[in-house]
């Protein structure tokens, strides 16, 4: 199943076979459940909202001209899904996503373990959780689906070097965590 | 150039630099230990972040999002059935008025008498005669009354269901 490509999938959807929708579903859902969790940082509003994502998707296959490839154009629903349940449950996280100037100072939740460091892989991604809605998808997309920034800017409508600047401040921060937190000194 | 940006450092990590701009990179973070920290942990991120497990969602999505995808396209089918039914009822009532209008005028008009422009004259009069009849009519009314009727049952009944559908997915 593996080999059928989502232009192929789609064709076949689109030609009355309406189960072969989940072979998409299948291949997309947990990397934009990945998303929507780092997104809604609450695991009850990804899945609703995954669900959403999917079933809008549905609704508009037969108007998807594949000039974009599916995943672009998918993930784009899931993000702009996202951002409306966003903005529903909290109006004022629209201001705080309408700029970048505005990456809050990541802490450490490592409080709690001060006898035990964790793993520096378990630290990071426990970290980025905090990271905003924005950010959150850009590391996402980038690292977890593997798109290109080109790609991502697309999928999250903002210029390409905006891509980058979130990209970088959010390494930075990280790293000016890892640093304060003497891990660094464990991977040299 | 003795130091370098964050920027510089992130573009040479993800490999935007030229030949010359990286292997000055290179040099200068030899030189510095702050700076190969910094580099350090940079990859060390990049790693990391290359390999962050993905989450699987926690119950059967797949067989959830098809169940709701059964219902639309059986919803779909019903609001196209719903639609047909509603056309052919109007499209019959049409037919009912303008067979009802012909056999009207059939049954008024002289068979005797020659095609000429004074008969088709004629036969336009009788024509709007029996119209001016019939709207006159109290039935005309009556048939209004059930014909704007029928059509509110219908825009409700077609409210409702694309309400249903609206809904389906939230």
């Amino acid at each position: 199943m593996k080999d059928i490509s989502d232009s192929e999938i789609i064709e076949s959807v689109k030609n009355g076979n309406h189960s072969d929708y989940s072979l998409l579903i299948d291949r997309y859902k947990n990397r934009a459940f990945s998303m929507l969790k780092k997104m809604l940082r609450n695991e009850m509003d990804a899945e609703e909202v995954l669900q959403d994502s999917f079933l809008k998707a549905y609704s508009g296959l037969k108007n998807f001209r594949e000039e974009a490839k599916f995943s672009t154009w998918f993930y784009r629903i899931v993000y702009n899904t996202a951002l409306t349940r966003i903005s529903a449950k909290r109006r004022q996280t629209e201001n705080e996503m309408s700029s970048i100037d505005d990456l809050p100072e990541l802490k450490s939740n490592d409080d709690y373990e001060s006898s035990e460091k964790k793993d520096v892989s378990k630290f990071i991604s426990d970290t980025i959780e905090q990271l905003p809605p924005k950010y959150a998808s850009v590391i996402n997309l980038y690292y977890i689906d593997g798109m290109s920034c080109e790609e991502v800017s697309d999928v999250m409508n903002i210029s390409v070097p905006n891509v980058k600047v979130i990209l970088h401040r959010s390494r930075n921060a990280l790293k000016d965590l890892l640093i304060e937190r003497d891990y660094v000194k464990e991977i040299l | 150039m003795n130091t370098i940006s964050d920027e510089m450092l992130n573009n040479y990590l993800d490999g935007e630099l030229s030949k010359d701009e990286s292997a000055e990179v290179e040099k200068i973070v030899n030189g510095s230990p702050a700076l190969k920290l910094q580099l350090m942990a940079l990859k060390e991120i990049d790693r990391s972040l290359r390999n962050m497990p993905v989450p699987e969602v926690s119950f059967d999505v797949t067989s959830v999002i098809m169940q709701k995808i059964k219902w639309i396209e059986k919803l779909k089918k019903d609001q196209k059935r719903f639609i047909v039914v509603i056309a052919s009822v109007f499209i019959t009532l049409c037919l009912a008025i303008v067979l009802f209008v012909g056999f009207e005028l059939i049954r008024n008009y002289n068979p005797d008498s020659s095609k000429t422009i004074i008969d088709t004259v004629k036969y336009a009069e009788t024509l709007s005669g029996f119209i001016t009849s019939f709207m006159n009519n109290t039935n005309m009314t009556i048939l209004g009354g059930i014909f704007s009727f029928g059509l509110l049952i219908s825009a409700y009944f077609f409210f409702d269901y694309s309400k249903v559908f609206k809904n389906l997915g939230k």
